[in-house]
């Protein structure tokens, strides 16, 4: 089995989830991840190596996203058109679809930084892998990873509050 | 030692503190109230993340491909049928070996409500030392529910060495429960069985070829399930993803049309005071043909 082989078995599923939580799209987190596989194969050493995959992974998309942001913008079209198209078949998918959108908006309002920690950290990296990964002292992580958390279950519970307001005064 | 400063206190809950440093907070937080309930409501806020960021997992009808439910026509295929008349007595064996045993990563759902639960009840409680290796655990259960998924997603692949190779998801079908509840002229299949605190939640496929689903709740967990509400109501999410990423996202009934409406019966067994809901997109009468099937199965 050969390093690259190795490293893919041990890190995609982790890489994969990571990226799809990140980005909200599978397929697009699959590619990243791929991509990620190919610079490690053209990498002669690699020291950490989990760290190292989920920097690359992580400015793969920095880049992709910054160079082509239109279809991001078309990918979450889709997915709402997708979304409004499913027919419910139950209270508790539709109850979860609304959980889910709420944790992306929720997510999405973090900072960079934060979020990116955050993810990393629901992977299992260790502290010392989130500071290598995203350039972080590592004495800060802790702090980083403190503030997404409260920020996170805060704007969560806050758009959660503003949904049912709404049903509220929908329902009236 | 002045007081941990909240990065501090979560890089201890996530285990990242030098032993030094741990014995260090520990020795403080024991005689501190304030700290006491930093340290309760970081352990709240920590496992409410995490429960945010997990159903993130749960797109229904998203671009991301959930997982997939087992394909509904695999058991009509000749294949199977050939396969299951050989494989009944290594299934039934199977079946009573694994009854027991729980399908991997299912038990999953409950554990960040649990976590959730405990620190909400009891911000005051004392602190526990404990509390990163309960961090640990709950990772580990974690990351076991992601491999199941993993593998649950394979088959759904590889359609071609399914058909070629059937016999092995026979057993899986058996070790679910018996994969068709056979008699009494009423064809039953268990598609799946999940289980939480609160419910026995389990697919069947239905006479008209859609799914039903019939949960069972105890009258103990209606209890805690009204406790983890109100604590749900505080911390967020009401349902928790790995649960939800279990199930089919939306019964494949698309291609049975017309698509029938959706129904739902209940009831409660008089001796058990369990409570029990059965719904999908059938008719009633089916609906009350299926209890009538898994009542008549239970004596």
């Amino acid at each position: 089995m050969s390093d690259v082989e190795r490293l893919f078995r041990t890190y995609n599923a982790q890489l994969v989830r990571y990226l799809t939580r990140r980005l909200g799209d599978r397929d697009w987190a699959e590619e990243v991840a791929q991509e990620t596989f190919v610079r490690a194969l053209r990498q002669d050493t690699i020291v950490n190596e989990r760290a190292w995959l989920f920097a690359v992974a992580t400015n793969l998309v920095r880049d992709e996203a910054r160079k082509d942001a239109r279809r991001r913008r078309h990918l979450s079209l889709l997915a709402e058109e997708e979304r409004d198209n499913v027919v419910e078949s139950e209270q508790t998918s539709l109850e979860r679809a609304q959980e889910a959108a709420l944790a992306r908006k929720a997510i999405d309002a973090l900072a960079e930084r934060d979020r990116l920690a955050l993810l990393m950290r629901e992977e299992g990296l260790d502290y010392s892998e989130i500071a290598e990964a995203l350039e972080l002292s590592p004495g800060s992580v802790g702090t980083t990873l403190s503030r997404a958390r409260r920020r996170l279950v805060e704007s969560y519970e806050e758009l959660q509050r503003d949904r049912e307001a709404r049903e509220k005064n929908a329902a009236s | 030692m002045q007081h941990p400063d909240e990065g501090m206190i979560h890089a201890w809950l996530d285990g990242e503190l030098s032993p030094e440093e741990s014995a260090a907070l520990e020795a403080h937080a024991a005689q501190c109230e304030q700290c006491t309930a930093a340290i309760a409501e970081a352990r709240g806020l920590i496992a409410a993340s995490s429960r945010i960021v997990s159903s993130l997992d749960a797109v229904p009808g998203g671009v991301i491909p959930a997982v997939k439910p087992a394909k509904r026509m695999w058991y009509s295929s000749a294949q199977f049928r050939a396969a299951a008349a050989v494989a009944v007595v290594a299934g039934a064996s199977l079946l009573v070996m694994r009854s027991g045993s729980q399908k991997a990563g299912m038990p999953v759902a409950t554990k960040p409500q649990a976590a959730v639960a405990t620190t909400k009840i009891a911000p005051s409680q004392a602190v526990q030392a404990a509390a990163p290796r309960a961090q640990a655990a709950q990772r580990a259960v974690a990351e076991q529910d992601f491999s199941g998924k993993r593998v649950a997603g394979v088959p759904a692949r590889g359609e071609a060495a399914k058909a070629a190779e059937p016999a092995p998801m026979v057993a899986d079908a058996m070790s679910l429960r018996s994969a068709t509840v056979a008699g009494a002229g009423v064809d039953l299949k268990v598609i799946r069985t999940d289980t939480t605190a609160t419910a026995v939640r389990t697919v069947y496929q239905s006479l008209s070829g859609g799914q039903v689903i019939l949960v069972e709740e105890s009258p103990a967990a209606l209890m805690s399930k009204a406790m983890a509400q109100t604590m749900e109501r505080r911390v967020g999410a009401a349902q928790s993803a790995p649960f939800a990423s279990n199930l089919p996202a939306a019964p494949a009934v698309a291609d049975t049309s017309p698509v029938a409406a959706y129904h739902s019966i209940s009831w409660v067994d008089p001796v058990t005071r369990h409570r029990y809901s059965l719904s999908g997109r059938v008719t009633v009468e089916e609906l009350e043909a299926i209890k009538a099937r898994l009542l008549q199965e239970k004596r």
